[in-house]
This record gives C-alpha cells, sequence and structure tokens, in this order.
C-alpha cells in the first residue's frame, strides 16, 4: 500500500509537471495554473513524506538498535573523538589563515619585551660607568689638597709655614705669608 | 562517472525545452495586411444538466468576446453563426499572424469559462494575396 502510494505519488508529480509545460506551450494558461498548483502539491507532500521517512528511519534506529550491533568497548574508543593535537595553527596549512595571527603577536611581544629588557640593561650598565668617571673627575678636581691647610702647633712654633700655594698662604694669613707676628 | 551524465542530460533537456518554449510562446508583432481576416471555427460543448443549448451559444459567445481582446482583434458584425448543432463560426478583422493564432487558438480551448470546453475546429487567416475577395465575406 505504501509502495502504491509513492508510485501514485511520483505519477502525479512527473504527470502534473509535465502538464504544465504543455498547457504553457498551448497558451491555455489556465489550466497551465491549475495543473501548477496540483505540481506545487505532490511536490510538497512528497518532500514531506521523504523527510517523515527519513526522521522515522532514525528515530527508529535510536530506540531499538539491531541485536548484535552493540559495539564492544574498544570498538567505541577508536570510535570516540579523539583529542585534538596541540598547537593545530602550527601545522603548516594553517599558516595562512587568520587564527595564526594571535599566538604569533603574543610569542613576538615576549620576545620584543625581552630585547627591550637586555637593551635597556646594557644601557644602564654603559650609562652608569660614563656617569661615574665623569663624576669621579669633578670630585677630583676639588679633592682636598694632600698638604694640611693649616700648620701643625709644632711647625707654627718652629717658625712661619710656606707653601707654594697662594690660596693656602692667603688662608694662613701674614705668618705663612712669611710676616712677624 | 554515471551521475554526471544523467546530470548532463537533465541539464540539455532543460536547456532543449527551455529554448522550444520559448520559440513557441514568443510573441512578435507582425502588420496584418489590408484587408485580411481570420474564420474560426469551434466546437461547444457545455457540462451541465440543465438545458446547455440554451447557455451554449451564449457562453461560446462570451468567450469569443474575451479572447478577440487578447489578439486585438474584432468580430466581424453578424458573422456569428450556428453551423450546426454545438458549432459556432466566427470572423475577425483584421487578420491574425501566427503568433495571434496561437494564442486565440490557447485562449479558446482553456478553461475560461466554467462548464464550457471549446473545441476550435478551423482557424484561417485570409489575405487578398490568397486570390480571394475578402471584403465580399
Amino acid at each position: 500500500m505504501k509502495k502504491l502510494s509513492w508510485i501514485l505519488a511520483v505519477v502525479t508529480l512527473l504527470a502534473s509537471g509535465g502538464y504544465v509545460l504543455v498547457y504553457v506551450y498551448r497558451w491555455e494558461w489556465h489550466r497551465a495554473q491549475l495543473v501548477g498548483i496540483l505540481f506545487l502539491g505532490a511536490l510538497v507532500g512528497m518532500s514531506t513524506a521523504l523527510v517523515l521517512r527519513r526522521l522515522n528511519r532514525l528515530e527508529a534506529a535510536r530506540s531499538h538498535p539491531r541485536a548484535g550491533q552493540v559495539p564492544d568497548p574498544l570498538q567505541r574508543l577508536r570510535a570516540a573523538p579523539v583529542e585534538s593535537p596541540p598547537f593545530r595553527w602550527l601545522r603548516p596549512q594553517d599558516l595562512n589563515r587568520t587564527h595564526i595571527f594571535i599566538p604569533v603577536l603574543l610569542g613576538g611581544g615576549v620576545l620584543v619585551s625581552g630585547l627591550a629588557w637586555l637593551i635597556e640593561r646594557l644601557a644602564g650598565a654603559s650609562a652608569r660607568a660614563g656617569v661615574e668617571e665623569e663624576l669621579a673627575a669633578s670630585l677630583r678636581d676639588i679633592a682636598f689638597p694632600d698638604e694640611p691647610l693649616v700648620p701643625s702647633r709644632a711647625e707654627a712654633l718652629a717658625g712661619p709655614a710656606t707653601s707654594g700655594d697662594p690660596a693656602v698662604r692667603l688662608l694662613l694669613g701674614p705668618p705663612a705669608a712669611g710676616g712677624t707676628r | 562517472m554515471r551521475r554526471p551524465l544523467v546530470w548532463l542530460a537533465l541539464a540539455v533537456l532543460t536547456a532543449v525545452g527551455v529554448l522550444l518554449l520559448r520559440a513557441e510562446l514568443m510573441t512578435v508583432e507582425v502588420d496584418a495586411p489590408e484587408g485580411s481576416f481570420t474564420d474560426v471555427v469551434v466546437a461547444a460543448n457545455v457540462k451541465q444538466e440543465d438545458d446547455p443549448e440554451a447557455v451554449r451559444e451564449e457562453m461560446t459567445r462570451g468567450l469569443v468576446s474575451t479572447c478577440r481582446l487578447l489578439v486585438n482583434a474584432d468580430v466581424v458584425a453578424e458573422s456569428f453563426l450556428t453551423v450546426e448543432p454545438g458549432v459556432f463560426a466566427f470572423r475577425l478583422r483584421p487578420g491574425l499572424d501566427e503568433f495571434e493564432r496561437r494564442e486565440l487558438r490557447g485562449c479558446l480551448t482553456d478553461a475560461r469559462v466554467q462548464h464550457l470546453l471549446v473545441d476550435v475546429l478551423h482557424l484561417q487567416t485570409v489575405t487578398p494575396a490568397d486570390g480571394v475577395d475578402a471584403r465580399d465575406r
């Protein structure tokens, strides 16, 4: 019965589709419209029946698995989806895709940060050495003289101190300049 | 290998069908010669229970009035005749070209009027060049 229904539906579909063309060919537009509606109805009905039949088959296969069709654990394990390999974005066929952008950007950021850290350290070290040398030179200019600025008590008692440095003599006053007390 | 051939055959069939339909359905305006006319003979059949004879001519006249508008032609006055029961003849001026004759035949045989089935028995355009004096007809 079901087969007969399918045969009738197919025959109706083919006949109505053919007659649409025939009536259009004959300029019989009203007949073409009527048969066209029949064609559309048959088409929709057959499409619906096909979809429903497929759904019924799926439902039956889910609810009543066939005997002897239960897979053993090994088959189920092998049928299970395998874990995706890591770093899939590094596969050669994926290198020209967009999703390579973010990992490359992150890796590039790390590399650039390391390079910047290295440059900063080198620059800091070289700058510190130069600055210290310059500071040392400046301090050397204003360093205390090797000789004491004032004569010791013994030197004062022994006689007027003499100094080759005029600034020291000015600082020591007349005794250092060779004058009498 | 077989499936592409089937699809190719279907595509060729569709293309040929579309071209044939286009050739048959195209309408080209052809100027009718002066004095030309078209004679039409139709057989009408009314699918109605009560007294089809009384309404057959009336329904056929209505259908002819509708269809002659499609081809832009006039029914010659007093030319609508009952040849025999259920068979009617009429004349259209100006004469119809090939494309208009197809359209008129389709319109008359189409299911435009409920319960009325018309079959075109004769459809011919006569021009003065055919050697017939059209004005006397």
